[in-house]
């Protein structure tokens, strides 16, 4: 089950998927998507949803799919890189200098990639075997649910209820400062967060921090955000 | 199956059906999954007002997802590009660099240094651990369903056209409210039109083009009555007007 929510944003409402695809295991049936909304969806706004959700579902179990795949041989070349390390620093111990110590503190940013990459590996192998079993098998139900589990039910509610009762401005901050701290909501903080993020944080576009995203690259599956807006009711 | 959504925005005279932005996306992740779940399930999303039925879209739908390809591209995966793998390594090319030029006559740190330039990747690549993504192959499906859901927010962007039917206001409410509605497709689309006001003539890489069938049939009436005129006799020009015309000699 995929549960997708409706909630309030500045100018009206946004759809967002709120799920760890890694957790999805097609073994377990065909995927199912449950919209939690305060009103009726449009049988077209559920099938702009469902498309979305399903393109980025699988293009996420594309990249996954790597994933824990031929681990052994990683664990190899970690191993190689590993000897060759040992034996350079017996060598700068040996043979002290100045440019040793310079080189030497930055060894570990050279020589530990691979072992790095071998625990990832290592450590999502399941995730990238459920990514292939999803690839292999993994349909998404073509209807939507109607959205069931009480608890998430609740958060739509509690929060279309604040913003309408005026205890919750409608306004990005405030609304992730409600999802946080009165409804204790990690899916809406991390929604209201990134769509603050994208819209309007200055600093996301500063040289500064466009230099970093290129230097530091991010991880290989960006996490999800979609959104589906409508305008204010 | 693989779900994918083609809007049938409304503009007018008709509609111009574009696929959703995540159909590319859909279709190019396609090339991992079981060849038995690459077909497509095409909805076409439209206003409540249309009459627009899925077999009537169907050619056009299909079309504008083929096309959405093209309109997007396919983006060269980040892991296969000379760039990506820069900015990957940078740190190992940095320090493999260093430990070259510092090695001197001695052989240990030399060894180190080659191993971080080309080394690793290169026993990477002998094992097959190349990061590199397989190629994405834009496919076109074997069989293709269609089906048509009416949207809320296309329903008001079509009433918005509705009530200024003259066209003095050009496409900009359309455009305002598409906005608003975070309808990002329609948005798009409507600002093309602002510069190219006939939808008809539009590229199909932006939308392929779907008369409304009201008045693709009046204007289909209107031009069997023009061929008509000149057999028949009930005009109400005489064989005299159209003789004046063509003047016997």
């Amino acid at each position: 089950m995929i549960d997708a929510f409706v909630v309030p944003t500045e100018t009206g409402a946004a759809c967002f998927i709120d799920s760890d695809y890694a957790e999805i295991d097609a073994s377990n049936g065909p995927v199912q998507l449950a919209i939690y909304s305060p009103y009726e969806v449009s049988p077209g706004e559920a099938a702009i949803v469902r498309a979305r959700l399903e393109a980025d579902l699988f293009s996420y179990a594309t990249g996954a799919a790597r994933l824990g795949h031929k681990w052994k041989r990683h664990a190899l070349v970690a191993l190689l890189e590993l000897t060759l390390l040992g034996v350079l620093v017996a060598f700068l111990i040996i043979n002290p200098s100045r440019a040793a110590f310079v080189v030497g503190w930055t060894l570990p940013f050279g020589f530990l990639v691979a072992s790095r990459t071998a625990l990832d590996v290592f450590a999502h192998r399941e995730v990238g075997r459920r990514a292939r079993r999803l690839l292999a098998s993994g349909t998404v139900l073509a209807e939507p649910a109607t959205a069931q589990f009480g608890g998430s039910l609740a958060h739509v509610r509690d929060i279309w209820r604040g913003v309408e009762e005026g205890t919750i401005a409608r306004d990005t901050v405030a609304l992730e400062l409600a999802a946080q701290r009165q409804l204790r909501w990690p899916g809406a903080v991390a929604f209201y967060r990134t769509l603050r993020g994208t819209l309007n944080d200055p600093r996301q576009r500063a040289p500064r921090a466009r230099l970093a995203r290129w230097l530091l690259p991010t991880a290989p599956i960006a996490p999800l955000t979609k959104l589906i807006v409508r305008p204010r009711e | 199956m693989i779900q994918l959504a083609c809007w049938a925005v409304p503009v007018r005279g008709g509609y111009v059906l574009r696929a959703d932005q995540s159909a590319c996306t859909a279709v190019q992740a396609a090339h991992g999954r079981s060849p038995h779940l690459v077909n497509w399930a095409v909805t076409i999303v439209h206003p409540e007002s249309a009459v627009l039925s899925a077999d009537r879209g169907r050619r056009e739908a299909v079309l504008a997802v083929e096309w959405s390809m093209r309109r997007r591209g396919t983006p060269a995966p980040e892991a296969r590009t000379h760039l990506g793998w820069v900015r990957r390594s940078w740190r190992s090319l940095a320090l493999g660099t260093a430990l070259v030029v510092i090695s001197g006559a001695h052989w240990v740190p030399a060894l180190a240094g080659t191993w971080l330039l080309a080394g690793r990747s290169w026993i990477s690549a002998l094992l097959g651990l190349s990061s590199s993504c397989p190629p994405t192959i834009a496919r076109t499906a074997v069989s293709v369903e269609v089906s048509a859901a009416a949207h809320a927010g296309l329903s008001q962007i079509a009433s918005v056209l509705d009530s200024n039917a003259d066209g003095e206001a050009g496409y900009g409410p359309a455009l305002a409210l598409a906005r608003m509605l975070g309808l990002s497709d329609a948005a798009a689309l409507y600002e093309t039109l602002a510069a190219q006001r006939d939808p008809a003539t539009l590229l199909p890489e932006i939308g392929v083009w779907l008369p409304d069938t009201r008045a693709h049939e009046s204007a289909l009436v209107a031009n069997a009555m023009i061929r008509e005129k000149p057999a028949g006799t009930t005009g109400d020009e005489s064989p005299n007007d159209t003789m004046d015309e063509f003047p016997s000699t």
